[in-house]
């Protein structure tokens, strides 16, 4: 039987091996999981703040002398957990520090801090300061942990509705193993991201959801764009002969491009973006480049090789097995041959 | 003919993208409206780009409250931010220890209605005086038009019926007629007196004047009353702070830079792929981006970084769908079809894929909106916004850009990087 695409790479039979990917990252992400949980972000955590302000405009170098001097005092002053912050513009050019605080231990350790700032900062970085800086610290503020509860309860019940919805879409405008196989696919993406987020120990910030929900709908976009090339593939004569896997490496084929196109155009800007803000905001991007990865390999390695296997499974199966034996029975003729 | 349609095509397109181009840098009056349009680059920013101010309240849970105080602090928390989500896009309020509050605007002050508090009905002035009604004995309120007056509907409880006939029973016996209302114990400025002439013990009041002249008005004041029904005051003597800007001027110099060398990154790219029609496409893509610009200027848009990535995600798969058009053009091409003929075959075999697309990523969109998150919120809204422009220029002018081409190539396939597959003929 002819294949219809000969630059194929053959992933669908060697399914079993490609998911041991997955499977031993789920591992991993079980046993981290257990031993350390999440790494939730500052949002979700007990954080006392302060911003450090100089009282003028200063250039980038006399920003980064200040920041680097007020890392050196924090260290002196023995803080190990903590973040700091560029903010503000013109006279409110400063400095927000964000230290962990749990059960508020460190509150009197952060007011020798702040006076130990407002007394040395500007003396240790003056040789690189030309602008009028007066520092000053502004009133400690402690910010409750926001609650994640709520918003992964809520987030769940999104992604729900979202595979509910692809199923019957898939369903009517596809077939039924279409619709199933791509809320599988979907769920199987949403654990492999879960436990890549607790592999790679990404910290979570609030906008965590933002990469599930990237993934979620790159999923279904990609799966959509497939679904449509291997739907053409069961109405041409051309392919009536064909397996379900020389269907699928035919779509994945001829959408390729498409796919690879909006998933380097965003993974590009993501990571030409991801410099110009703070860590919180490199751990988003950061998030979100891990989702657009599960949804390039869910949609097109999981989703693709279950429906192939499982797509008029009993017509496939005995499709397959003419098409082995009439090739055992060409290679055959073709050892014939070489005796003769 | 054709070629000169072709032309007239392309001219116009052109003109709308540099005018549209022109007005993303100016604002200006709409004459014979209040309206006024904000270019693109005047729009308003979001707490996280352009800063804005915040404060600190105190807390005060009621009397009559049954429940826990946390449980009280938690139910203002979401008040406030329902009531900051009716202006801003990222506004922030969260609770700090001490039972007080914090709450971050993308402005210059930070408005009493975004404040919940008390609500007290007095017959007299002033702070000793006796409360008589309070946010316990009120049903519901809303906004509401009688006749041509814009006012407040009030529905008082069976208890709050009885409270308010005899207030006003007191207040219009009084010699000055006046009720005092007021909100978050603000007692040298009262938020209401109206003037009350008779009795009223139909278990509901309709207040109208009081500054609320339009329904945007009426809707604020009902809003505000409204939040007296939770039973928490929120208060401060402190004043307004600045903030600046987390991402500040350097990320938004990013988002520019980015945004302008992924539309270059695109054309090149869109050049590498299909030449001549790659750019003809492009001309599309920029149509439908200048659309979703107009529409961003128009609903008064705010810009913040997830709405941003929202806006770029719309023209990647924008710009996905126009190639994956040209995709499906080259490959009836290489296998046989004629010129001419590809392009409209192309067209049926891409147009389900496209509208299929657009559905189900629209459809995934509206559902995220259940997550109470300003990011995912904006995301989405910003999506939503070039999804006019996507949807007319992906399943029709695309098309129409790309068969006005062939009025200048009908067989020069390198133009177009178009191949004929290996032992393919042209089909008849």
């Amino acid at each position: 039987m002819k294949s219809h695409n000969t630059n194929k790479i053959d992933y669908i039979s060697k399914f079993k091996y490609w998911m041991l990917l997955p499977i031993v990252v789920l591992v991993v992400a079980i046993v981290f999981g257990a031993i350390w949980g999440f790494n939730l972000d500052y949002d979700f955590r007990n954080v006392t703040t302060f911003n450090v302000k100089f009282g003028t405009t200063v250039s980038q170098s006399e920003y980064k002398a200040l920041e680097t001097n007020l890392n050196t005092i924090m260290k002196e002053d023995g803080f190990a957990d903590y973040r700091i912050d560029r903010v503000g513009e013109g006279a409110q050019n400063g400095l927000i520090v964000k230290i962990v605080n749990t059960d508020n231990k460190l509150d009197s350790q952060i007011d020798t801090l702040k006076s130990d700032i407002e007394t040395k900062l500007y003396t240790m970085a003056q040789d690189s300061i030309e602008s009028s800086v007066v520092i000053n610290t502004s009133e400690k503020q402690d910010n409750i942990p926001s609650s994640i509860g709520q918003l992964v309860l809520l987030s769940s019940v999104a992604i729900l509705c979202i595979i509910a919805f692809v199923f019957f879409y898939n369903w009517i405008r596809y077939n039924l193993v279409a619709g199933y196989t791509s809320s599988l696919a979907l769920l199987g993406g949403l654990a492999l991201h879960t436990a890549l987020l607790l592999v790679t120990r990404i910290p979570l910030n609030l906008n965590f959801v933002v990469s599930y929900f990237v993934m979620t709908i790159l999923s279904v976009l990609f799966a959509t764009i497939i679904n449509n090339s291997i739907k053409g593939t069961l109405k041409e004569d051309k392919f009536a002969k064909s397996s379900n896997a020389d269907r699928v490496y035919y779509a994945v084929g001829k959408t390729k491009n498409i796919l690879l196109i909006v998933t380097t155009m965003l993974i590009g800007l993501l990571l030409a973006i991801m410099f110009f803000g703070g860590l919180s905001f490199i751990y988003t991007i950061l998030s979100i480049i891990v989702g657009i990865f599960v949804a390039l390999f869910i949609s097109t390695i999981f989703y693709t090789s279950l429906w192939s296997f499982w797509y008029k499974r009993a017509k496939d199966n005995r499709l397959k097995k003419r098409i082995e034996a009439e090739n055992n029975k060409k290679d055959k003729k073709q050892d014939d041959k070489v005796l003769v | 003919m054709k070629k000169k349609r072709a032309i007239r095509n392309y001219v116009l397109a052109s003109i709308f993208i540099v005018l549209t181009l022109v007005l993303t840098f100016v604002s200006f009056p709409v004459v014979g409206t209040n309206y006024n349009f904000l270019g693109l680059g005047n729009l308003q920013l979001g707490l996280e780009l352009g800063g804005g101010v915040k404060n600190t309240y105190d807390l005060e849970v009621a009397d009559w409250y049954k429940g826990s105080k946390e449980n009280a602090y938690k139910t203002a928390v979401d008040r406030v931010q329902y009531l900051l989500n009716q202006d801003f896009a990222d506004a922030k309020v969260y609770l700090n220890s001490d039972d007080k509050i914090t709450i971050e605007v993308p402005a210059t002050s930070i408005n009493s209605n975004y404040v919940v508090g008390f609500l007290e009905m007095k017959s007299e002035k002033g702070a000793d005086a006796e409360v008589k009604v309070s946010g316990q004995d009120i049903e519901s309120v809303k906004y509401m038009l009688s006749g041509t007056t814009h006012g407040v509907y009030i529905e008082f409880n069976k208890e709050g019926k009885q409270k308010f006939a005899d207030l006003t029973e007191t207040v219009s016996n009084s010699s000055d007629q006046t009720m005092y209302i007021y909100m978050n114990k603000d007692y040298d400025n009262p938020f209401s007196t109206p003037k009350v002439t008779e009795k009223n013990d139909y278990g509901y009041t309709f207040i109208s004047g009081a500054g609320i002249t339009d329904k945007k008005s009426g809707q604020s004041y009902a809003r505000k009353l409204e939040s007296a029904l939770i039973g928490v005051n929120m208060s401060t003597e402190l004043d307004d702070i600045e903030v600046g800007a987390v991402f500040g001027d350097y990320t938004r110099l990013g988002m520019t830079i980015v945004t302008i060398a992924l539309i270059v990154a695109s054309i090149i790219l869109a050049y590498i792929l299909f030449k001549q029609l790659g750019l003809v496409s492009c001309l599309s893509v920029l149509f439908a981006l200048m659309v979703s610009v107009i529409i961003s200027a128009c609903v008064d848009l705010q810009v913040t970084f997830a709405g941003w990535l929202g806006f770029l995600f719309g023209y990647v798969l924008n710009f996905a769908l126009h190639m994956y058009y040209l995709y499906v053009i080259k490959k009836e091409y290489a296998m046989g079809k004629k010129f001419l003929v590809s392009f409209t075959s192309g067209y049926r075999g891409a147009l389900f894929n496209i509208l299929d697309t657009l559905l189900i990523v629209t459809g995934g969109m509206l559902l995220m909106l259940i997550v109470p998150s300003s990011a995912i919120r904006m995301f989405t809204f910003n999506y939503l916004i070039t999804l006019a422009g996507t949807a007319f220029t992906s399943l029709w002018l695309n098309k129409v850009f790309a068969v006005d081409y062939t009025a200048f190539n009908l067989k020069n396939e390198k133009k177009v990087n178009f191949v004929r597959e290996e032992n393919v003929d042209e089909i008849a």
